[in-house]
Formats: C-alpha cells, sequence, structure tokens
C-alpha cells in the first residue's frame, strides 16, 4: 500500500485530505511543522508528501531540495492558500510533480495524487534488481535481510548512509559492504575513528594542515578526506565528532571541497560518506551536541543493525562458518557441535554482539584441542554461569512451590515467620540448584557462589539427596 | 586493563628503540607487550583470548618491505583496532596502509606526539 505524508500547520486540512487519501486505499500520516515532516520522511520514507508552502518553522518550496537528497525521494506535491506565480515556478522548476491550490475541489488532490502513485509505480517498476557480494556478512534471518536489502540500495546510489546499531554488530563489515558493491570499490575506503581522535586532532586527521598551520606543523599533511577521493570515508562514532568540525564537515560534505587547517588554497575531493554510531544521534540533536542539519544530511539512507539476539537462526549459522574458518580447523580437522552446545549458543543474550560470538567460538576451537565434537563444557564459564542463572530463574517461575516436611503447620493458614520465611526459600533454591545443575557439585557451586563445605551442609540441614 | 601489543621489528634499529621508548614513557593505564618478529607477532594474534576487546595493536612500519610482509599477513590483523606509524609518504604506501582499515596512521618523519595522544585516548575510551 502506498503511503502519503502530509505536512500543513492546517490541521482541519490534514484531516480532510486523510479522510479522502484513506479511501482511495492509501496509508496517510501528517505533521504540522516542517522540521517534524522532515524527521518523519528521512525516519520512514514515503512515496508522496503533500508539501503546504507557508509552515510556521519554514517554506516548504525551500524544503523540496532537502527532500530530493533522500535517496529514494518521494513525489512532492506543493499544496497553498496562497497562489503565488513565483512560488509555482519555483516548485515546479525545483521538479515538484504538481502545484495546487487548498481552494480546488477534492477532486483536484485525488487527480493528482492518483497520477502521481501511477507515476511512481512506473518508475518503481524499472529499478534493477542487484544482488550483493557479502563474504563477510553471515545469516539469513528476516532482520538480516532487511539490512541487506537497504546495503543493496545505498551501494546503487552515491548518498550519506547512518548505520546504527549496538557494539559488535558490524557496522564498519556493512559500510565496507557498501563500498565494496558501489562504483567507488576501486578506490579507498578510508576509516575515521571520530572516538579515538582527540579534540585538537580531529581537524587537521580530516582536513589536512598546511606547514605552519600550528606548532608542530613541520609540514604539509593531507587529510583523510582527500586520501577518500573517489572512494568512500567512513566515520566510525560519528557521534564524538566535536560541534566545531561538525559546521566545517557539513559543508565539506555539500561542496566537496574544503580548506585545510592553515591552508590558502582549497581542496576538492569527492567521497562518499557512510558513518556508524551506538548512539542516539535525535537525542543528541535534542540536546544540541549534534548539529540537525548534519544529522538530516547523514540520515539520507539509515541502516539500523540488530542486536545478534534478535536475528533468529543466525546464531547458529555464523557459529558454524566461524568453525569452518577457524584457524586452529583449518587443516581438514572436523568439529562438529553438539545440540546442547547450540542450545547453550541461543540461550545465551550475545551482549557484544557477533564479534563475541566469532571469538567465542575461536576461542572454543583453540580450548577445544583434539576434541571432535563440541559440548557445552568447552564454552567459557561466563557463558555458562549466565546461562545457568536464567534456566534457574526460568525453573524458579514455571514450578510451583513443594510443600516440604520441615515447615511448620501455620505457614497453610496465613503469614509465615520470617525466618520460616527464609528456611524455606532456602531450601527451594537449593532444590532448584541441585536439579538444574543436575547434581555437579562445581557448577552449583560456581553458580551460587557457595564454597563445596557450606554447599553440602545445607544439603544435609534440608534433606536434599542430589545424586 | 588494556593491551598494547606493540610491533617494532628488531632491525628497525634506532628509529624503533626511540619509538618504543617514547610509547612506554608516555602511555599510562595499559599494559604493553613488544614483539620483534613477524612469527612471534603473529602467534600472539592467533592466540584466543575473552577479552578481545581489550587489545590495541602498534605497528611500527619501518620500510616499505616491512608494509608488504604485512600485507600478505592481513588476515591475522582483520577487526583489530590497528594504529601504525609508516616509513614514508608515497602513494603506494598510503593505498596500501587503508587495506588494514587503521584507527590512527602516522608518519616516522612527523614524530610521535599524536600518536601517543591517540593511543591514550583510546585506552580511555
Amino acid at each position: 500500500m502506498p503511503d502519503v505524508l502530509i505536512i500543513d500547520d492546517d490541521e482541519q486540512i490534514c484531516k480532510f485530505l486523510s479522510t479522502i487519501f484513506m479511501g482511495m486505499g492509501v496509508n496517510t500520516a501528517y505533521q504540522l511543522t516542517l522540521q517534524k515532516g522532515l524527521a518523519t520522511l528521512f525516519t520512514s520514507p514515503v512515496d508522496i508528501v503533500f508539501l503546504d508552502v507557508n509552515l510556521p518553522d519554514g517554506n516548504g518550496l525551500e524544503a523540496i531540495h532537502i527532500i530530493k537528497q533522500h535517496p529514494v525521494p518521494p513525489e512532492i506535491i506543493i499544496i497553498t492558500g496562497d497562489e503565488n506565480v513565483d512560488g509555482a515556478e519555483l516548485a515546479i522548476r525545483s521538479k515538484a510533480w504538481d502545484y495546487i491550490s487548498k481552494k480546488g475541489s477534492y477532486k483536484t488532490f485525488k487527480f493528482s495524487l492518483d497520477r502521481a502513485l501511477e507515476y511512481r509505480r512506473q518508475k518503481q517498476s524499472k529499478l534493477p534488481e542487484k544482488a550483493i557480494k557479502r563474504e563477510a556478512i553471515v545469516g539469513e534471518s528476516r532482520l538480516l535481510s532487511i539490512c541487506l536489502d537497504k546495503v543493496s540500495k545505498a551501494a546503487n546510489t552515491d548518498f550519506p548512509v547512518l548505520i546504527t546499531g549496538e557494539t559488535g554488530t558490524g557496522k564498519e563489515i556493512f559500510s565496507r559492504a557498501i563500498h565494496e558493491n558501489s562504483r567507488r570499490k576501486h578506490h579507498e575506503f578510508v576509516v575515521v575513528d571520530c572516538a579515538s581522535l582527540p579534540e585538537h586532532l580531529v581537524e587537521s586527521t580530516l582536513f589536512g594542515h598546511a606547514k605552519g598551520a600550528f606548532t608542530g606543523a613541520d609540514s604539509d599533511k593531507t587529510g583523510l578526506m582527500k586520501m577518500a577521493d573517489k572512494g568512500t570515508l567512513f566515520l566510525d562514532e560519528v557521534g564524538e565528532l566535536p560541534l566545531e568540525v561538525q559546521k566545517k564537515f557539513l559543508r565539506a560534505l555539500q561542496e566537496k571541497k574544503f580548506r585545510p587547517v592553515g591552508g590558502k588554497i582549497e581542496v576538492t575531493s569527492d567521497f562518499r560518506v557512510i558513518c556508524a554510531t551506538h548512539r542516539d544521534l535525535e537525542e543528541m540533536v535534542k540536546q544540541k551536541r549534534f548539529r540537525q542539519d548534519l544529522f538530516f544530511r547523514l540520515f539520507s539512507m539509515h541502516i539500523h543493525l540488530p542486536p545478534l539476539k534478535d536475528r533468529e537462526g543466525d546464531i547458529t549459522l555464523l557459529a558454524r562458518h566461524q568453525l569452518d574458518h577457524a584457524p586452529d580447523r583449518s587443516e581438514g580437522n572436523d568439529c562438529t557441535m553438539s545440540p546442547e552446545f547450540l542450545t547453550e549458543l541461543r540461550t545465551y543474550e550475545w551482549p557484544g554482539n557477533v564479534r563475541e560470538l566469532v571469538n567465542t567460538i575461536d576461542l572454543v576451537c583453540s580450548e577445544a584441542g583434539g576434541d571432535t565434537t563440541l559440548f557445552p563444557h568447552h564454552l567459557p564459564e561466563h557463558i555458562r554461569a549466565f546461562n545457568i542463572r536464567n534456566k534457574i530463574k526460568a525453573y524458579k517461575k514455571e514450578q510451583p512451590r513443594p510443600i516440604d516436611s520441615h515447615k511448620a503447620p501455620e505457614q497453610s493458614q496465613g503469614i509465615q515467620t520470617l525466618k520460616d520465611h527464609i528456611e524455606r526459600t532456602k531450601s527451594d533454591y537449593m532444590q532448584n540448584l541441585v536439579s538444574i545443575t543436575q547434581g555437579n557439585v562445581k557448577d552449583a557451586c560456581r553458580v551460587s557462589g557457595l564454597s563445596r563445605g557450606h554447599f553440602y551442609r545445607l544439603l544435609q540441614q534440608y534433606g536434599i539427596k542430589p545424586f | 586493563m588494556k593491551k598494547l601489543l606493540v610491533f617494532i621489528h628488531q632491525t628497525a634499529g634506532e628509529k624503533g628503540k626511540r619509538f618504543l621508548s617514547i610509547i612506554q614513557d608516555r602511555i599510562i593505564n595499559a599494559t604493553i607487550e613488544t614483539f620483534h618478529t613477524l612469527e612471534a607477532f603473529e602467534i600472539k594474534l592467533k592466540q584466543k583470548n575473552p577479552y578481545f576487546d581489550q587489545q590495541i595493536l602498534v605497528l611500527f612500519v619501518d620500510t616499505q618491505v616491512r608494509l608488504d610482509q604485512f600485507y600478505l599477513k592481513k588476515e591475522i590483523f582483520l577487526d583489530k583496532k590497528i594504529v601504525m606509524v609508516l616509513p614514508d609518504k608515497t602513494a603506494e604506501t598510503i593505498s596500501k596502509v587503508h587495506r588494514f582499515f587503521p584507527r590512527y596512521f602516522t608518519f616516522i618523519e612527523d614524530g610521535y606526539e599524536d600518536i601517543c595522544d591517540v593511543l591514550n585516548k583510546m585506552i580511555t575510551h
């Protein structure tokens, strides 16, 4: 179903048009300010935008060029209550689809929308689908496929891309995939790690500097932006870019030229920018720690990488892939994963995401030595401990509380004494611990934090026979 | 605690010694382990440890030949945090260095103030 966005400060008009368009089977949303409208547009792409000219926070006609920067720009239909020949001409010259008066009949809106949708359908049917090279990206989950589709789209354009996601989700690998599948693949992929650069080095590292620009500038230095000429500039942790540099960077991004620190001559560079961050840039914009204009520019295409725990099925595929490629297993030394081992992998939450899983498999391989089947005991202790804790919690939730022989009869009649309550809880805990760890004393002690002696004393105290 | 794995080839001579001495003086809150042969360095990088995010590789590339040697082994550097000191500013060197996706790089002739600042920031980040 096509999507329409109306940006108009007159809510009555918005509601009126929404009703008409929904009746045509079109998803319709509206925003009452230009800023909110643009934010919606760049967050969830739409097919058609109905854009008012006079908005409380800006002029719709001037926003056309911003909307046109979207990687898959919508068709724009300008609506105005104050027709003006110059405005109409400007709209059409800016490649708006249509310019219509709010005073006109609702049929005018329907007709214009109908024609714009028809044009859009024809245009989209011509877009070629392109398979991408994705050697380093393993997985078949639905969430990953959505990201790969976006990689493909991004590779076919030159627009800035913003990649977000938790640490270890593969932001840099996805950036490289975009570069490797783009027309720029034969040129450099230049990394700028904004989080690693001290503030006083950011500007000269990005833009370069001229000899004598500051103390210690003994020779000219070429900046990374120039090195990325015809290639891709990857700004990792872009949220760390100092505010003063953001302004200069935005200009360089728009004009593809900049002046090195202390330099007299402007340098040109035709680079494509991809940024990554684990921060919430929208929130940073609100807090005025990140420039809004730069945010909109970078947000042209957005790829959010899901955490590994949400990528159903991919944990097994990634583990298998890494096992096949682990350095210690490269000499025909086949190794299989037991079902219990895979269950442990799938149960763990992987806070370090793909990077943690890959490293864990490498670690397991190196620890496994000549073992040909991997079992849970091959996994690092912190993973097993985490899983066992979760299992105990889940088990405790599911199980009805057992009635133990040592309990006082008055317990069943109402509230028990604190001492009894503690004793009962301890007894339940010990029974669950023994059950979950299947009587393995070492595991039980590690999970519970009890010493071996204390563990045995408690078993005796509550009359629990573990084995 | 973060760990710097510093590679300075045994034939790097005075340049290498000076670099190591500056690193040892200026870097705080990190342990430093040095390697003088590529073989020893490769063995270290292939050793797995659960603290995979704690290592920063510092490669002192004293010659173009050394850069080529690293290039032949580039798979062992994949997805590692790398900082490099390069022998020269030729287009060939610059082109090769980007294949390692380094977090930062500088040149022997430019001195080591900046690289120490970068390393200290990486350590505290």
